[in-house]
Protein backbone atom coordinates (compact mmCIF):
# COMPACT_ATOMS: atom_id res chain seq x y z
CA UNK A 1 0.00 0.00 0.00
CA UNK A 2 1.65 3.18 -0.98
CA UNK A 3 2.44 5.67 2.26
CA UNK A 4 0.00 8.76 0.92
CA UNK A 5 -2.99 6.40 1.05
CA UNK A 6 -2.94 5.98 4.72
CA UNK A 7 -4.08 9.80 5.89
CA UNK A 8 -7.07 9.13 3.47
CA UNK A 9 -7.99 5.76 5.10
CA UNK A 10 -7.65 6.79 8.32
CA UNK A 11 -9.91 9.60 7.73
CA UNK A 12 -12.31 7.48 6.17
CA UNK A 13 -12.01 5.00 9.20
CA UNK A 14 -12.62 8.20 11.49
CA UNK A 15 -15.71 8.96 9.50
CA UNK A 16 -17.37 5.51 9.35
CA UNK A 17 -16.57 5.53 13.44
CA UNK A 18 -18.14 8.63 13.94
CA UNK A 19 -21.53 7.35 11.26
CA UNK A 20 -22.06 4.41 13.47
CA UNK A 21 -21.23 6.81 16.95
CA UNK A 22 -24.07 9.42 15.45
CA UNK A 23 -26.32 6.46 14.46
CA UNK A 24 -26.44 5.21 18.30
CA UNK A 25 -26.94 9.24 19.09
CA UNK A 26 -29.60 9.68 17.11
CA UNK A 27 -31.20 6.11 18.12
CA UNK A 28 -31.14 7.28 21.81
CA UNK A 29 -32.50 10.65 21.20
CA UNK A 30 -35.47 9.04 19.09
CA UNK A 31 -36.30 6.73 21.67
CA UNK A 32 -36.61 9.17 24.28
CA UNK A 33 -38.58 11.51 21.87
CA UNK A 34 -40.91 8.27 21.72
CA UNK A 35 -41.16 7.89 25.02
CA UNK A 36 -42.19 12.02 25.55
CA UNK A 37 -44.84 10.99 23.11
CA UNK A 38 -46.10 8.11 24.84
CA UNK A 39 -45.82 10.29 28.05
CA UNK A 40 -47.96 13.18 27.04
CA UNK A 41 -50.43 10.73 25.74
CA UNK A 42 -51.01 9.28 28.69
CA UNK A 43 -51.13 12.39 30.67
CA UNK A 44 -53.78 13.12 28.00
CA UNK A 45 -55.94 10.55 28.59
CA UNK A 46 -55.32 10.90 32.70
CA UNK A 47 -56.84 14.34 32.56
CA UNK A 48 -53.01 16.01 33.07
CA UNK A 49 -53.43 18.48 30.78
CA UNK A 50 -57.07 19.67 32.14
CA UNK A 51 -54.50 19.99 35.79
CA UNK A 52 -51.70 22.02 33.92
CA UNK A 53 -54.83 23.88 32.41
CA UNK A 54 -56.55 24.49 35.59
CA UNK A 55 -52.80 25.67 37.51
CA UNK A 56 -52.23 28.33 34.39
CA UNK A 57 -55.65 29.72 34.89
CA UNK A 58 -55.07 30.58 38.11
CA UNK A 59 -52.91 33.21 39.37
CA UNK A 60 -49.47 31.87 41.14
CA UNK A 61 -49.21 33.74 44.05
CA UNK A 62 -44.92 32.23 44.74
CA UNK A 63 -44.59 32.96 40.93
CA UNK A 64 -45.36 36.95 41.19
CA UNK A 65 -43.74 36.88 44.55
CA UNK A 66 -46.56 37.40 47.04
CA UNK A 67 -46.97 33.58 47.95
CA UNK B 1 -28.45 32.84 10.50
CA UNK B 2 -28.04 35.35 13.85
CA UNK B 3 -31.32 37.68 12.26
CA UNK B 4 -33.20 34.54 11.24
CA UNK B 5 -32.31 33.61 14.84
CA UNK B 6 -33.61 37.11 16.41
CA UNK B 7 -37.11 37.03 14.28
CA UNK B 8 -37.40 33.60 15.83
CA UNK B 9 -36.79 34.80 19.37
CA UNK B 10 -39.50 37.71 19.17
CA UNK B 11 -42.03 35.68 16.98
CA UNK B 12 -41.77 32.80 19.57
CA UNK B 13 -42.19 35.93 22.71
CA UNK B 14 -45.02 36.91 20.56
CA UNK B 15 -46.73 33.62 20.48
CA UNK B 16 -46.40 33.12 24.09
CA UNK B 17 -47.77 36.23 25.53
CA UNK B 18 -49.92 37.19 22.83
CA UNK B 19 -52.88 39.01 25.35
CA UNK B 20 -50.50 41.86 25.49
CA UNK B 21 -53.52 44.48 26.72
CA UNK B 22 -53.99 42.13 29.39
CA UNK B 23 -50.89 43.51 31.12
CA UNK B 24 -52.56 46.90 31.75
CA UNK B 25 -55.48 45.12 33.03
CA UNK B 26 -54.32 43.55 36.14
CA UNK B 27 -55.55 40.23 35.26
CA UNK B 28 -54.92 37.05 33.90
CA UNK B 29 -55.49 35.42 30.55
CA UNK B 30 -57.49 32.52 31.05
CA UNK B 31 -58.14 29.60 28.59
CA UNK B 32 -57.92 26.13 27.36
CA UNK B 33 -54.37 27.33 25.66
CA UNK B 34 -52.85 27.24 29.45
CA UNK B 35 -53.14 23.69 29.10
CA UNK B 36 -49.96 23.77 26.57
CA UNK B 37 -46.58 24.06 28.01
CA UNK B 38 -44.41 26.41 26.23
CA UNK B 39 -40.95 25.25 25.54
CA UNK B 40 -39.47 28.59 27.04
CA UNK B 41 -39.44 30.10 30.48
CA UNK B 42 -42.86 32.49 30.41
CA UNK B 43 -44.51 32.38 33.47
CA UNK B 44 -47.79 31.05 33.23
CA UNK B 45 -48.83 34.05 35.90
CA UNK B 46 -47.90 36.62 33.34
CA UNK B 47 -50.75 38.59 32.07
CA UNK B 48 -50.04 38.15 28.30
CA UNK B 49 -49.11 34.49 28.55
CA UNK B 50 -50.83 32.31 26.65
CA UNK B 51 -49.44 28.59 27.75
CA UNK B 52 -48.25 27.44 30.75
CA UNK B 53 -44.55 27.49 32.07
CA UNK B 54 -42.94 23.87 31.86
CA UNK B 55 -40.74 24.95 35.39
CA UNK B 56 -43.88 25.82 37.13
CA UNK B 57 -45.78 23.49 36.11
CA UNK B 58 -42.92 20.64 37.26
CA UNK B 59 -42.57 22.33 40.70
CA UNK B 60 -46.75 22.03 41.14
CA UNK B 61 -46.65 18.35 40.48
CA UNK B 62 -43.55 17.67 42.64
CA UNK B 63 -45.70 19.47 45.69
CA UNK B 64 -48.67 17.39 45.00
CA UNK B 65 -46.95 13.99 44.35
CA UNK B 66 -50.21 12.25 46.02
CA UNK B 67 -52.50 13.30 42.79
CA UNK B 68 -49.57 11.14 40.65
CA UNK B 69 -46.62 12.06 38.64
CA UNK B 70 -47.89 14.71 35.78
CA UNK B 71 -46.77 12.23 32.69
CA UNK B 72 -48.12 15.51 30.41
CA UNK B 73 -45.53 18.09 32.07
CA UNK B 74 -42.49 15.62 32.52
CA UNK B 75 -43.30 14.14 28.54
CA UNK B 76 -43.63 17.83 27.66
CA UNK B 77 -40.02 18.66 28.90
CA UNK B 78 -38.33 15.47 27.71
CA UNK B 79 -40.06 15.76 23.90
CA UNK B 80 -38.43 19.66 24.15
CA UNK B 81 -34.96 18.29 25.76
CA UNK B 82 -34.91 14.84 22.84
CA UNK B 83 -35.62 16.52 20.18
CA UNK B 84 -33.91 20.27 20.89
CA UNK B 85 -31.83 20.43 24.01
CA UNK B 86 -31.13 23.90 24.65
CA UNK B 87 -31.94 25.10 20.92
CA UNK B 88 -34.45 26.04 23.04
CA UNK B 89 -32.50 28.83 25.03
CA UNK B 90 -31.05 30.54 21.47
CA UNK B 91 -33.88 30.43 20.02
CA UNK B 92 -37.19 30.13 21.74
CA UNK B 93 -36.86 31.63 25.07
CA UNK B 94 -38.44 34.92 25.77
CA UNK B 95 -35.38 35.65 28.77
CA UNK B 96 -33.05 34.50 26.86
CA UNK B 97 -33.85 37.11 24.66
CA UNK B 98 -34.78 39.80 27.08
CA UNK B 99 -30.69 39.32 28.65
CA UNK B 100 -29.02 39.18 25.17
CA UNK B 101 -31.04 42.68 24.46
CA UNK B 102 -29.55 44.18 27.38
CA UNK B 103 -25.92 42.63 26.66
CA UNK B 104 -26.30 45.21 23.60
CA UNK B 105 -26.69 48.09 25.81
CA UNK B 106 -23.36 49.93 25.94
CA UNK B 107 -21.44 49.18 29.36
CA UNK B 108 -18.34 47.67 30.53
CA UNK B 109 -18.46 43.64 29.42
CA UNK B 110 -16.89 41.11 31.65
CA UNK B 111 -15.74 38.76 29.40
CA UNK B 112 -14.27 35.91 31.70
CA UNK B 113 -16.27 32.07 31.33
CA UNK B 114 -16.84 31.61 35.26
CA UNK B 115 -16.20 28.01 34.59
CA UNK B 116 -17.50 26.64 38.11
CA UNK B 117 -20.22 29.22 38.51
CA UNK B 118 -22.40 27.13 35.95
CA UNK B 119 -22.68 24.69 38.30
CA UNK B 120 -25.21 26.56 40.48
CA UNK B 121 -28.16 25.97 37.90
CA UNK B 122 -27.66 22.50 38.70
CA UNK B 123 -28.23 22.87 42.47
CA UNK B 124 -30.94 25.17 41.96
CA UNK B 125 -32.78 22.05 39.76
CA UNK B 126 -31.88 19.50 42.59
CA UNK B 127 -32.68 22.12 45.37
CA UNK B 128 -34.81 24.32 44.86
CA UNK B 129 -36.90 22.70 41.64
CA UNK B 130 -37.06 19.11 43.06
CA UNK B 131 -36.08 18.49 46.85
CA UNK B 132 -38.11 21.51 48.35
CA UNK B 133 -41.02 21.16 46.48
CA UNK B 134 -41.48 17.01 47.34
CA UNK B 135 -40.11 17.35 50.79
CA UNK B 136 -41.92 20.65 52.28
CA UNK B 137 -45.29 18.92 50.78
CA UNK B 138 -44.67 15.63 51.99
CA UNK B 139 -44.20 17.75 55.70
CA UNK B 140 -46.91 20.54 55.19
CA UNK B 141 -49.56 18.87 52.99
CA UNK B 142 -49.50 21.78 50.68
CA UNK B 143 -47.26 22.65 47.49
CA UNK B 144 -44.11 24.50 47.53
CA UNK B 145 -42.68 25.83 44.35
CA UNK B 146 -39.65 27.21 45.78
CA UNK B 147 -37.84 28.02 42.90
CA UNK B 148 -40.97 30.12 41.91
CA UNK B 149 -41.41 31.47 45.34
CA UNK B 150 -37.80 32.83 45.70
CA UNK B 151 -35.89 33.53 42.43
CA UNK B 152 -37.59 32.78 39.24
CA UNK B 153 -37.31 36.55 37.41
CA UNK B 154 -39.81 36.11 34.47
CA UNK B 155 -42.11 35.69 37.37
CA UNK B 156 -41.95 38.74 38.63
CA UNK B 157 -41.80 40.86 35.47
CA UNK B 158 -45.38 39.29 35.27
CA UNK B 159 -45.80 39.93 39.02
CA UNK B 160 -45.11 43.76 38.61
CA UNK B 161 -47.80 44.40 36.07
CA UNK B 162 -50.21 42.24 37.93
CA UNK B 163 -49.56 44.60 40.80
CA UNK B 164 -49.05 47.63 39.38
CA UNK B 165 -52.32 47.34 37.65
CA UNK B 166 -54.41 45.40 40.37
CA UNK B 167 -55.16 47.17 43.75
CA UNK B 168 -56.24 43.93 45.99
CA UNK B 169 -52.84 42.57 44.77
CA UNK B 170 -50.73 45.55 45.36
CA UNK B 171 -51.89 45.18 49.09
CA UNK B 172 -50.43 41.62 49.30
CA UNK B 173 -47.27 42.62 48.15
CA UNK B 174 -44.49 42.30 50.87
CA UNK B 175 -40.46 41.34 52.05
CA UNK B 176 -40.89 38.47 49.19
CA UNK B 177 -42.13 40.58 46.44
CA UNK B 178 -39.30 43.09 47.68
CA UNK B 179 -36.34 40.34 47.15
CA UNK B 180 -37.67 38.95 43.81
CA UNK B 181 -37.49 42.55 42.46
CA UNK B 182 -34.20 42.65 43.87
CA UNK B 183 -32.83 39.53 42.19
CA UNK B 184 -34.72 40.09 38.77
CA UNK B 185 -32.95 43.81 38.90
CA UNK B 186 -29.66 42.24 39.83
CA UNK B 187 -29.73 39.84 36.59
CA UNK B 188 -30.84 42.67 34.63
CA UNK B 189 -28.02 44.59 35.29
CA UNK B 190 -25.48 42.06 35.21
CA UNK B 191 -26.72 41.56 31.85
CA UNK B 192 -25.89 44.45 30.70
CA UNK B 193 -22.09 43.29 31.39
CA UNK B 194 -22.24 39.45 31.07
CA UNK B 195 -23.86 37.49 28.64
CA UNK B 196 -27.00 35.71 29.77
CA UNK B 197 -25.68 35.29 33.26
CA UNK B 198 -29.52 33.78 34.11
CA UNK B 199 -28.73 31.17 31.58
CA UNK B 200 -25.45 30.29 32.38
CA UNK B 201 -25.72 30.16 36.30
CA UNK B 202 -28.88 30.16 37.69
CA UNK B 203 -31.65 28.44 35.21
CA UNK B 204 -32.88 25.11 36.34
CA UNK B 205 -35.12 24.83 32.93
CA UNK B 206 -31.63 25.27 31.06
CA UNK B 207 -29.73 22.65 33.03
CA UNK B 208 -32.44 20.07 32.10
CA UNK B 209 -31.86 20.79 28.69
CA UNK B 210 -28.23 21.06 28.82
CA UNK B 211 -28.26 17.19 29.92
CA UNK B 212 -29.92 16.73 26.65
CA UNK B 213 -27.48 18.54 24.50
CA UNK B 214 -25.48 15.66 23.15
CA UNK B 215 -28.09 13.45 22.55
CA UNK B 216 -31.26 15.93 21.10
CA UNK B 217 -31.72 15.39 17.96
CA UNK B 218 -31.13 19.00 16.67
CA UNK B 219 -27.11 19.44 17.53
CA UNK B 220 -24.33 20.43 16.29
CA UNK B 221 -21.59 18.38 14.27
CA UNK B 222 -18.05 18.99 14.37
CA UNK B 223 -16.19 17.93 11.26
CA UNK B 224 -12.77 17.07 12.65
CA UNK B 225 -11.28 16.14 9.02
CA UNK B 226 -12.02 20.02 8.13
CA UNK B 227 -11.05 22.03 11.01
CA UNK B 228 -7.57 23.92 11.14
CA UNK B 229 -7.81 24.72 14.50
CA UNK B 230 -7.90 27.99 13.98
CA UNK B 231 -9.84 29.50 16.80
CA UNK B 232 -12.40 31.24 15.38
CA UNK B 233 -14.85 29.77 16.57
CA UNK B 234 -13.79 29.86 20.07
CA UNK B 235 -13.72 33.45 19.90
CA UNK B 236 -17.21 33.82 18.52
CA UNK B 237 -18.71 32.00 21.23
CA UNK B 238 -21.00 34.46 23.38
CA UNK B 239 -20.71 31.56 26.47
CA UNK B 240 -17.39 31.17 26.26
CA UNK B 241 -17.25 27.59 24.72
CA UNK B 242 -14.45 26.16 22.63
CA UNK B 243 -17.15 24.24 19.91
CA UNK B 244 -14.22 22.41 18.83
CA UNK B 245 -13.31 20.95 22.20
CA UNK B 246 -16.51 21.01 24.20
CA UNK B 247 -18.86 20.74 21.03
CA UNK B 248 -22.69 20.18 22.31
CA UNK B 249 -21.35 21.16 25.71
CA UNK B 250 -24.51 21.83 28.52
CA UNK B 251 -24.05 25.33 27.88
CA UNK B 252 -24.05 25.24 23.85
CA UNK B 253 -27.69 26.98 23.43
CA UNK B 254 -26.95 26.71 19.67
CA UNK B 255 -26.86 30.11 18.87
CA UNK B 256 -24.62 29.01 15.92
CA UNK B 257 -22.22 31.78 15.60
CA UNK B 258 -19.46 29.25 15.37
CA UNK B 259 -21.31 27.40 12.54
CA UNK B 260 -21.96 31.25 10.55
CA UNK B 261 -17.72 32.01 11.88
CA UNK B 262 -15.89 29.09 10.94
CA UNK B 263 -14.11 29.63 7.98
CA UNK B 264 -13.67 25.94 6.98
CA UNK B 265 -17.22 25.14 7.40
CA UNK B 266 -16.47 22.47 9.93
CA UNK B 267 -19.54 22.92 12.11
CA UNK B 268 -23.24 22.53 11.11
CA UNK B 269 -26.62 21.56 12.54
CA UNK B 270 -27.23 18.19 12.39
CA UNK B 271 -29.82 17.48 9.24
CA UNK B 272 -27.33 19.92 6.66
CA UNK B 273 -25.10 18.90 4.62
S1 LIG C 1 -31.50 28.99 30.33
FE1 LIG C 1 -33.62 29.31 31.02
S2 LIG C 1 -34.02 31.50 30.79
FE2 LIG C 1 -32.17 31.01 29.63
S3 LIG C 1 -32.90 30.70 27.59
FE3 LIG C 1 -32.81 28.67 28.56
S4 LIG C 1 -34.85 28.32 29.44
FE4 LIG C 1 -34.67 30.51 28.92
S1 LIG D 1 -13.62 27.98 13.24
FE1 LIG D 1 -13.92 26.08 12.13
S2 LIG D 1 -11.95 25.55 11.36
FE2 LIG D 1 -11.64 27.08 12.94
S3 LIG D 1 -11.27 25.86 14.78
FE3 LIG D 1 -13.43 26.32 14.72
S4 LIG D 1 -14.32 24.55 13.70
FE4 LIG D 1 -12.16 24.46 13.29
S1 LIG E 1 -20.73 26.60 20.76
FE1 LIG E 1 -21.49 27.69 18.94
S2 LIG E 1 -23.71 27.35 18.98
FE2 LIG E 1 -22.92 26.82 21.02
S3 LIG E 1 -23.16 28.67 22.23
FE3 LIG E 1 -21.09 28.71 21.37
S4 LIG E 1 -21.28 29.84 19.43
FE4 LIG E 1 -23.33 29.27 20.06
Amino acid sequence: MTGWMIPFMMRSIHRSKNGVFMKKINLIGIILLILSVVLITIGAYTGKVKETERKGNTICLECIGLG
Amino acid sequence: MDKRRKITQFITTLLYNPFVTNLFKGRLHTGSTKGVCVPGLNCYSCPAAAGSCPLGSLQQNLGNLKKGVNTYVVGSILFFAALFGRFVCGWLCPFGLLQELLYKIPFPKCVKRFKYLGWLKYVMLVVLVIALPIVISIEKGMGYPAFCKYICPQGTIGGMFLIGFNETLRAQAGLTFIIKTIILVGILICSMSIFRPFCRFICPLGAIYGLFNKIALIRIKHDKTTCTNCGVCEKACPMKLNPVTECNHADCIRCGKCISKCPAGSLKFTGKK
